[in-house]
C-alpha cells in the first residue's frame, strides 16, 4: 500500500505517519524523486494502515495489489466432507430400506437346454420386448435396426436440432418426439416383457 | 519458514483445503450423488467378488451362498442388495438426468459432448447391469441375457459378430457366463475409468454453476 501525502507536505507530517504506522506493527519507508512525498508500507496486514485517512496530512491511500478475490465455497475438510458423510449415510439408509423390503431374488438354476419358457426380459429392456412383440415374426430384425437407430438420431441430436436460445417452442417438436419415445417405451414395458 | 510449493504435503493441501462449491445445486448433488453410488457399487462389487466363482456349474451356488451364510446370513445378503439397488438406482437416475437435459435443451452448443457422453455413459451403465445379471446363472437371468443377445443377433453387419463375442460362442451356456464377468469386473470398469477421464476434461456449461473457487465457466 501507498499512502500519498497531502501538497506541501514537509518532514514532521513523513515522520508522523511513519510513528503513526508503527504503533499498529507496520513498517514504511519514504519513495524519493516523487512529485508529493509518498509512503511505501512494508510489512504485515496493510488493512491496519487504513485509519491512517483520517490523518490530516494524508491524501489518499492506493493499494499496490489487486482487488481482493474472495474464493467461494468451502473447505474439503471438515464441511465438505461432512455434508458428503451426510450424503453417504441418507444413501446407504435407502438402499438397505429397498434391500430389506425387494431384496434381489435368486429363482431356479439356469437350464441351458431347457425351455425358455415364460422367462421375463429385465425392466429396462421390456420396453424394447414390448416394442418387438408388436412386430410380425419376420420384421423383428427390422425393429431392432429401427430401435438402433433410434438411439443414434438421441447421439446426433445437437446435430439435428439446430436451434439456439432458449425458445422452447422452437424446440417443442424435437422435445415431443424425444419424449415420445422414451414414454412409449415406458407404456410398452408395462405391456410387453415377455419372452 | 518458506513454503515448499511441491510434493506430497503440498498437493494434499491443494486437493482437500481448497473451497469446493457448496452442494445446494442441484447439478453438483446430483454429481455427488453419482459419484457415491458409483463408490457403493464398487466396494460392494469387490466384497461380493470374494465369494461369488464364475463357472456354469458353481456361479449359483456361490451366489446363493453369499445369500445365505456370508456374514452369518446376513452381511452377504445385504450386500449383493445394496449392489443390485445401486446399480438398479443409478440407472434411474441417468436416465432421468438424459430426460432433463434433453426437456431443457441443454444438448445444444455447448453441451453437445456432455450429452453425448451421458448417452454412452447411460449405455455402460446399462451394459453394467445386463452383464451383472447373468451372473446369478439363474433361469430367469439366463433366458432374458439370452433374448437381448438374440435382438442384439439381428443387427445387421455387426450384430452377429458383436453377440457372438458376448455369447463366447454360436449358442449362451456356460462360456457366455465367463465372458459377463469379465465384461462385467474388468472391461466395462476400464471403460469407465475412460469415460470418467473424459468427463473430467469437459468444461462446466451450466451457467448456473459455479466451479471450484467460485470462478464461472468461461463462455
Amino acid at each position: 500500500m501507498i499512502i500519498v501525502l497531502k501538497e506541501g507536505s514537509g518532514e514532521a507530517e513523513v515522520r508522523e505517519v511513519l510513528d503513526r504506522l508503527e504503533e499498529v506493527g507496520l513498517r514504511g519507508r519514504e519513495l524519493e524523486g516523487r512529485p508529493r512525498r509518498v509512503i511505501h508500507v512494508l510489512n504485515g496486514p496493510t488493512w491496519k494502515a487504513k485509519p491512517l485517512a483520517r490523518l490530516e496530512a494524508v491524501s489518499a491511500l492506493v493499494p499496490t495489489s489487486g482487488p481482493r478475490h474472495r474464493r467461494e465455497g468451502r473447505r474439503f475438510f471438515p464441511y465438505h466432507f461432512l455434508a458428503w458423510a451426510v450424503l453417504l449415510l441418507l444413501v446407504l439408509s435407502g438402499l438397505v430400506l429397498l434391500s430389506g423390503f425387494f431384496p434381489p431374488g435368486l429363482g431356479r438354476p439356469a437350464d441351458v437346454l431347457g425351455e425358455a419358457g415364460s422367462a421375463q426380459a429385465l425392466w429396462f429392456f421390456r420396453g424394447v420386448a414390448g416394442f418387438l412383440s408388436l412386430l410380425p415374426e419376420d420384421s423383428v430384425a427390422a425393429g431392432v435396426l429401427a430401435l438402433f437407430l433410434i438411439w443414434l438420431a438421441f447421439f446426433f441430436l445437437p446435430e439435428i436440432d439446430r436451434t439456439t436460445g432458449p425458445a422452447r417452442l422452437k424446440r417443442l417438436p424435437i422435445v415431443a418426439l424425444g419424449l415420445f419415445f422414451l414414454l412409449g417405451g415406458f407404456f410398452l414395458a408395462l405391456g410387453g416383457g415377455r419372452g | 519458514m518458506a513454503r515448499h510449493q511441491h510434493g506430497f504435503q503440498h498437493a494434499l493441501r491443494r486437493r482437500f483445503y481448497r473451497p469446493y462449491p457448496y452442494l445446494h445445486s442441484r447439478h453438483l448433488a446430483f454429481r455427488w450423488l453419482v459419484t457415491t453410488l458409483l463408490g457403493i457399487l464398487a466396494v460392494t462389487g469387490i466384497m461380493l467378488s470374494f465369494y461369488y466363482q464364475p463357472s456354469s456349474e458353481t456361479a449359483y451356488e456361490s451366489v446363493r451362498y453369499i445369500m445365505r451364510d456370508v456374514g452369518h446370513g446376513w452381511s452377504g445378503w445385504l450386500c449383493r442388495g445394496i449392489h443390485y439397488w445401486a446399480s438398479q438406482c443409478l440407472l434411474v437416475l441417468g436416465a432421468l438426468q438424459l430426460v432433463r437435459i434433453l426437456v431443457n435443451g441443454r444438448y445444444r452448443g455447448r453441451g453437445r459432448s456432455h450429452w453425448r457422453l451421458g448417452l454412452l455413459t447411460l449405455a455402460l451403465l446399462f451394459a453394467f447391469a445386463f452383464t451383472g445379471d447373468l451372473l446369478a446363472w439363474d433361469d430367469a437371468a439366463f433366458w432374458s441375457a439370452d433374448q437381448a443377445l438374440n435382438w442384439l443377433d439381428q443387427l445387421p453387419l455387426f450384430g452377429h459378430a458383436l453377440a457372438g463375442v458376448l455369447r463366447g460362442g454360436e449358442e449362451t451356456g456356460p462360456a457366455t457366463l465367463r465372458n459377463f464377468f469379465g465384461f462385467h469386473v474388468l472391461l466395462l470398469p476400464a471403460a469407465g475409468v475412460l469415460l470418467a477421464w473424459l468427463w473430467s476434461w469437459l468444461p462446466d456449461w451450466n451457467p448456473n454453476l459455479r466451479l471450484r473457487g467460485g470462478r464461472r465457466p468461461q463462455s
